[in-house]
């Protein structure tokens, strides 16, 4: 070990300090861009056991890619081999060069090189032995077993559990062909090396071997050197400028996001970093269903957040039905809807409205109140349902939207008018709150989610109204028989994926039909959704008759919904009756269930008057 | 830019085709081709949350009224010609805000 240095090192080395140089600088913008809400919230994370839990989960997903395994064991082998595998690579290399120089403070590049300047032990003799030769070549095994299926992906992507897989731009493609071909010139390199020296492991010894049986390695070990310099080079230099710069950012976004910050309009640097966590694995396209019917057009989030990244306007912006699929299976955690959510303008529409308000019941004060959204007007089955069940019950309630003039704000919200949906919220809260009800209850999901959300009710649950069947049923406060049918659930999106409500509608419709429904968090898109502006009727039409199939494939007696958008969704697509969860507890419901002595009470079911 | 759709009526109920002006209409229906589709029925105005005549998208003089749209999407869902009224709702406010005429 003369001295640890060759030209060839530069070319690597100028292109890491791109890579470096970009990495270091984004980082900055990305802490300097949070607002100082976000800031001091990650000045507290860095001091606590948020801290542990990051790096915990850095490992699982950047490292080992938890979560792409549960989804598909081939592609989490995939991700995990060439992700792990490198990252080994990198630290025991490091160790290697350190054990036998004695320098932790040496330049980065001898420990990249290192087989260059100590070709290891000698052949064969080392190439069973565990040392350090054995285990470099170990997980060089890895990488490469990794980089097998990451080519069949490309090809053949099915055969690694994607349907499809990401259409990349140019420079993608570029960087692409870099990162296939570091790991087989790193192979050549390493085995010429040792072939020259008669040294090396089980690959790189028995490579080296059959090369110096067919020609003399040694002239050739420097060009490979050069070689594999240079693809390295390309690689960084190309890096921050593709998909590959999710591999330093990742982690960044998941100490981040582990701190308590979320994509905001106050922290715009928050989102950037985002869309570079963003891989373009390609994992969303499958989870979305305009894929089916849409084919061949960029909607899904990969394609969105590319472009905003690449600072174009994102493709099929308002197309989109936010329906949440894409984020729930985003296996980075890429903040997908509220990234859409403030790309959509504020057109100004909705300022300043004037609507009518709402006092209690004649001045009276009353124990619940009853909102049941815009939709469910179009739908009054459901209202009647609800009317009966309340009464049943025994609950003193008040229809606040009777007139059907209310609105909560969401849909305004979800078509980007965030201002209007603010005004909006500040008239209904002091509304509800003035009645004095300790319980909102609402028949729609899209208004549960944003009062669940966002509205500040001091004092007052909001239940959606499977919830609240579920617990009249729980607390015997009515009564239901047996329907003897088979029924399937259609989780609706605002309250399955995105409310979390999953426990209640399954309860219900148990104890309703003899069917194992258990909602999973993964419900398809109806079609319907409000968060869809520009998507014609058609396509909506199609995705629901895809959802239709895909929900009726066991021939069930009934779909069941708790939805109201559903509902009118899914009526003229199937020929399976559809109903909402109110309607079917309503029609089988028993008689005389209830305590009719306690019917004045203002004490029902533990919700009192909110003073 | 003027910003009528259609032509106007007068109180006589004679359509005078001097007032009309669809330029405006037809650049929207670019956007949103199934407005072309409107038949004037009101199924729209009916079904409207906020009260009549927000949605008056069949006449004239709608603009104002059409800001304190709630999007909520009514109209959309009653529509018996497909008509994607939230996006063509949307629409109108852009080219208003295209054209520095934000009502």
């Amino acid at each position: 070990m003369e001295k640890l240095f060759d030209p060839f090192v530069l070319l690597f080395t100028a292109g890491f300090s791109v890579t470096g140089i970009w990495f270091i600088y984004k980082v900055y913008r990305w802490l300097a861009g949070l607002s100082s809400a976000d800031r001091s919230l990650v000045f507290h994370g860095v001091f606590s056991a948020r801290l542990w839990k990051a790096l915990i989960e850095t490992i699982s997903e950047s490292l080992i890619h938890r979560k792409v395994f549960s989804r598909n064991p081939r592609l989490g082998y995939m991700h995990m081999s060439l992700a792990f595998g490198w990252f080994m690579l990198i630290l025991i290399g490091n160790i290697e060069s350190t054990w036998y120089t004695g320098d932790l403070f040496k330049p980065i590049y001898v420990s990249v090189f290192w087989r260059f300047f100590d070709p290891g032990p000698a052949f064969p003799r080392a190439a069973w032995q565990p040392g350090f030769a054995f285990i470099m070549d170990l997980f060089l095994l890895l990488v490469l077993s990794g980089l097998l299926f990451a080519i069949v992906k490309r090809f053949r992507s099915r055969l690694v559990g994607l349907k499809r897989t990401t259409r990349q731009q140019p420079v993608d493609r570029l960087a692409l062909t870099a990162l296939w071909l570091i790991f087989p010139a790193r192979l050549i390199a390493e085995s010429m090396t040792c072939g020259a020296h008669g040294t090396g492991s089980f690959l790189t010894g028995t490579l080296g071997h059959l090369f110096s049986f067919a020609f003399s390695p040694s002239p050739l070990v420097l060009p490979t050197w050069w070689f594999y310099s240079f693809i390295l080079s390309s690689f960084f230099f190309l890096l921050p400028f593709t998909r590959y710069a999710h591999i330093p950012s990742e982690p960044v976004l998941i100490f981040l996001r582990r701190f308590g910050v979320r994509v905001s309009i106050e922290s715009p640097s928050f989102t950037d970093l985002n869309l570079h966590a963003c891989s373009s694995c390609g994992i969303c396209l499958d989870a979305c269903q305009l894929s089916e019917v849409m084919p061949g057009k960029q909607v899904q989030s990969n394609y969105f957040n590319r472009a905003l990244r690449n600072g174009a306007n994102p493709p099929h912006q308002w197309d989109c039905l936010l329906c949440g699929r894409c984020g729930s299976a985003c296996p980075v955690g890429v903040e997908l809807i509220p990234i859409r959510q403030l790309q959509r303008p504020d057109t100004g529409i909705g300022r300043g409205l004037q609507l009518p308000g709402l006092v209690g019941k004649n001045g009276h004060k009353v124990t619940i109140l009853y909102f049941a959204g815009c939709m469910t007007h179009l739908t009054p089955g459901i209202i009647s349902s609800m009317r009966k069940i309340f009464d049943q019950s025994g609950a003193s309630w008040h229809f606040f939207d009777a007139d059907g003039q209310n609105c909560c704000g969401r849909p305004l919200k979800l078509a980007g008018q965030t201002q209007a949906a603010s005004e909006l919220k500040k008239k209904l809260e002091q509304d509800f709150l003035r009645s004095g009800a300790g319980l909102l209850v609402t028949s729609c999901p899209i208004c549960f989610r944003i009062f669940n959300e966002e509205y500040r009710l001091p004092g007052m649950r909001v239940l959606h109204h499977s919830q609240y069947i579920s617990e009249l049923l729980e607390w015997k406060r009515i009564k239901v028989g047996p329907s003897g049918l088979s029924a399937a659930y259609h989780e609706p999106c605002e309250l399955g994926r995105g409310s979390g409500i999953l426990v209640e509608p399954g309860l219900v419709i148990r104890s309703l039909f003899h069917s194992d429904v258990t909602p999973s968090g993964e419900g398809l898109c109806c079609g319907g959704s409000l968060g869809g502006v520009a998507l014609e009727p058609e396509v909506r039409k199609a995705v629901a008759r895809g959802a239709a199939e895909q929900l009726t494939v066991n021939h069930p007696d009934v779909l069941i919904t708790a939805c109201p958008l559903c509902k009118k969704t899914f009526k003229p697509v199937t020929s399976i009756p559809v109903q909402d969860i109110a309607e079917a507890t309503a029609h089988y419901l028993i008689a005389g269930s209830s305590m009719p002595e306690r019917r004045k009470s203002t004490k029902v079911l533990g919700y009192e008057i909110n003073k | 830019m003027k910003t009528k759709f259609g032509f106007d009526i007068h109180d006589n109920r004679q359509i005078d085709l001097d007032l009309e002006d669809t330029r405006f209409a037809d650049e929207v229906a670019v956007v949103v081709k199934s407005w072309k589709a409107c038949m004037k029925c009101g199924a729209c105005v009916g079904t409207c949350p906020v009260g009549k005549g927000v949605l008056n998208l069949t006449g004239i003089n709608y603009q104002p009224a059409l800001t304190t749209c709630l999007m909520c999407g009514k109209c959309l869902l009653v529509c018996p010609r497909g008509i994607n009224t939230r996006h063509l709702i949307l629409e109108v406010m852009n080219k208003y805000r295209e054209y520095g005429k934000a009502v």
